[in-house]
């Protein structure tokens, strides 16, 4: 079973797109599993239409509540806090901001009186559906919350055990964007990633800065160019970079605003689009096949 | 007044709207005396306003948090520090402690409860501010260093370092947030006085629109309004949106290959289509009158 | 005396071996002889970071007498290492017959037996 991560670093430069299209294209071939590791925005199911066969709680950590039965109104909370959590109130009291609260339980060991508790925080939830490619395994976090990566983690484990118990042959995770803990939670394991870049100066800028994230994992990393002919100079470049840092470019994808259109039908845009277009897509499935 | 940008969709065209408005109100302004207008980009793990910028930078700041060093010769070995530990950085093996940088959340919790004292703090630095100007047009940026996790305490010590307690009425600031809805976007919002949404007319851009527009409403409460960016077939699910939750669409930029190509090469859409420079400058004056006396009838 | 055997399910000495050692949902401890077991819930299986350290923690702190499982993460290297902890490679096969190649010497160590543990930022 192979694990193939999807990540771009830039926003918007057609990850799902492309995942969804491969969903579509590897499922035709062989068993997938599917996971939509884009927690806090999680738009793969926009795609692939899921129907929810279990849910979850995210549970994501603990944060500290002051009982203000037993509260002392010492400060000491405040003064150990060292993520500007609690806050002092105009009657003297003590209260914990939620939002702000890291759950490292310092002011609950350091409090005089034992006036703080533990409580567990649900973030968020997740769950298990059917869809017509392959199970998807996918999230939603609560806004405003945080830990994404340990929801990335949590989405991971359950797919790869399933992916695993079915015998499948690709385990597809349609990855974060950025370079931070939810990246980094999505990059464990992984046989490959597949990097979606565009000619931009915004792409080339965090293609270089989410490269630098798989080569620390030491993942095999690839290329794919989507609105490649937005500016020819820029992909020329980075196609330069593709050789010069052992990333092989997998294909290039036209600036099409077909596309984009295809994609609010709800369906992988293989499914829509008309084979001029498809077969950029099928080209780069071809290409995958080879290298994994 | 404090402005932030954001989306919960990436790609949406955050940066595009925060950086064309930002640079049009600086140049309207210009000529006012004792008028700031600053653009802060707090995208910190991506940070691309400076592209398009093309700021002179003169400042730098580094963030830094506290770590702990454990003193060997006065551990006894008690264990406190690896039992207080909730990101399990600590550990006690064949009589030596063992601390993982990487793990650490720098919440001091086993250097208050050591009974030894044998834990000291040393710094470290975790990103790097920057500060600068591009003409009139003030500029400031945080970067996070790879291998951290948590971007948020960056974008606290950024806006901490620029934007004072109490801001000046000739003070304009504006907010480039990162994608997405958790932590590092309620961060951004946290003390603004407006939210400007970028969206896309596609069932993405209005899926993300709606966890950010929640977000506002859960968490701040204040007057938000929307901007959609590629704008052209689809608007309609926006407009729909819109009127259900009574958020005013202030502009849109339709989808336009001209304008792709603009922004691949990191040109403001105010330079590359100076029509655009009336229209980012409606969009100023509609949040102002939001702010001075409540919603607009559209 | 104790070994430690991470399971992906809990089948007494049915259970399957995980390949998984820090986020498996279950730990057999298990002697090796008498093959007396008990199996329970990893405490680590949870936890936001540092799951591998916690779990070879909570096996130092059960003083377990060996350790057998598939991979093993950095950190937890590094801390079974410093507690010069015998870890053996799980090859395939039933928990009876992971025991015996144990007993018989078969299993190859993770650990080389020469170099010194070096191990975590001290």
């Amino acid at each position: 079973m192979k694990q193939i991560l999807v990540i771009s670093g830039k926003g918007g430069t057609g990850k799902t797109t492309l995942s969804g299209a491969l969903a579509d294209l590897a499922s035709r071939e062989k068993q997938i599993v599917l996971a939509d590791a884009d927690v806090d925005a999680a738009n793969l199911e926009l795609l692939l239409e899921p129907e929810k066969q279990e849910t979850f709680s995210f549970n994501a950590g603990k944060t500290a509540v002051i009982d203000q039965d037993i509260c002392t109104f010492c400060g000491r909370c405040e003064e150990v806090c060292r993520f500007e959590a609690v806050e002092q109130k105009e009657d003297g009291s003590y209260i914990i901001i939620e939002s702000m609260c890291e759950g490292c339980l310092s002011c609950v060991h350091q409090c005089p009186v034992e006036a703080i508790d533990v409580v567990v925080r649900k973030s968020g939830e997740w769950h298990r559906s059917l869809t017509l490619y392959g199970t998807l395994f996918h999230a939603l976090l609560y806004p405003g919350e945080e830990n994404s990566g340990k929801l990335v983690t949590q989405i991971k484990t359950a797919a790869k055990k399933y992916a695993d118990d079915n015998n499948a042959d690709i385990l597809l995770i349609d990855g974060p964007p950025g370079i931070g803990c939810p990246v980094t939670a999505a990059c464990q394991g992984v046989d490959a990633a597949i990097i979606v870049s565009e000619p931009t100066v915004s792409g080339r800028h965090d293609l270089k800065r989410v490269k630098q994230v798989t080569d620390f994992f030491h993942i095999p990393s690839f290329l794919v160019l989507n609105k490649s002919d937005l500016n020819l100079a820029i992909r020329d470049e980075l196609i330069d970079l593709s050789k010069t840092t052992d990333m092989p470019l997998l294909g290039e994808i036209p600036y099409e605003e077909r596309i984009i259109y295809a994609q609010a039908q709800g369906k992988p845009v293989t499914q829509t689009l008309d084979n001029t277009i498809s077969k950029y897509f099928s080209d780069i499935w071809e290409k995958i096949k080879n290298h994994i | 007044m404090i402005i932030t940008v954001a989306s919960g969709k990436g790609g949406t065209g955050k940066t595009t709207i925060a950086t064309n408005l930002a640079r049009t109100i600086a140049q309207a302004r210009k000529a006012e005396i004792e008028s700031t207008t600053w653009l802060i980009d707090c995208d910190v793990e991506a940070p691309n306003a400076a592209l398009f910028i093309h700021p002179t930078f003169k400042k730098e700041k580094k963030v830094e948090r506290l770590l702990p060093v454990i003193h060997h010769d006065q551990c006894a070995g008690h264990g406190v520090c690896v039992d207080v530990c909730e990101s399990n950085a600590l550990a006690i093996a064949g009589g030596k402690t063992l601390f993982f940088k990487e793990l650490c959340h720098a919440c001091g919790s086993c250097v208050l409860n050591c009974p030894e004292g044998a834990i000291r703090e040393t710094s470290e630095m975790i990103g790097l501010l920057q500060q600068g100007s591009s003409d009139s047009l003030r500029f400031a940026q945080g970067i996070l260093e790879i291998g951290f996790s948590s971007p948020t305490p960056i974008i606290r010590d950024l806006k901490k370092w620029i934007i004072p307690q109490e801001t000046q009425p000739n003070s304009t600031y504006i907010l480039d947030a990162s994608p997405g809805t958790a932590c590092p976007v309620v961060e951004s919002f946290r003390g603004a006085d407006f939210a400007l949404l970028v969206t896309e007319p596609t069932p993405f851009g209005l899926h993300d629109l709606k966890l950010v527009a929640e977000l506002i409403f859960k968490e701040f409460q204040i007057p938000s309004g929307i901007v959609i960016n590629k704008s052209g077939r689809g608007d309609e699910i926006i407009e729909q949106f819109a009127v259900e939750k009574d958020i005013p669409i202030l502009m849109r930029v339709p989808l336009s290959r001209d304008i792709a190509e603009a922004y691949a090469i990191g040109t403001l859409l105010v330079d590359a289509f100076p029509q655009y420079k009336a229209k980012f400058n409606g969009l100023h004056k509609k949040i102002s009158e939001i702010l001075q006396k409540g919603l607009p009838k559209q | 005396m104790q070994i430690a055997i991470p399971l992906s399910d809990n089948k007494g000495l049915e259970s399957s071996i995980s390949t998984v050692f820090a986020r498996c949902p279950f730990y057999m401890l298990i002697d090796p002889e008498t093959k007396v077991f008990t199996i329970e819930e990893n405490p680590a299986q949870n936890a936001s970071g540092g799951a591998g350290v916690k779990a070879s923690q909570w096996m130092i702190d059960k003083e377990v007498a060996a350790v057998i499982c598939g991979n093993l993460g950095p950190k937890a290297h590094d801390v079974l290492s410093a507690a010069k902890m015998p870890t053996y490679k799980f090859q395939s096969g039933s928990i009876e017959e992971t025991l015996t190649a144990y007993n018989e010497n078969k299993l190859t160590s993770f650990f080389e037996p020469n170099v010194d543990a070096h191990a975590g930022i001290q």
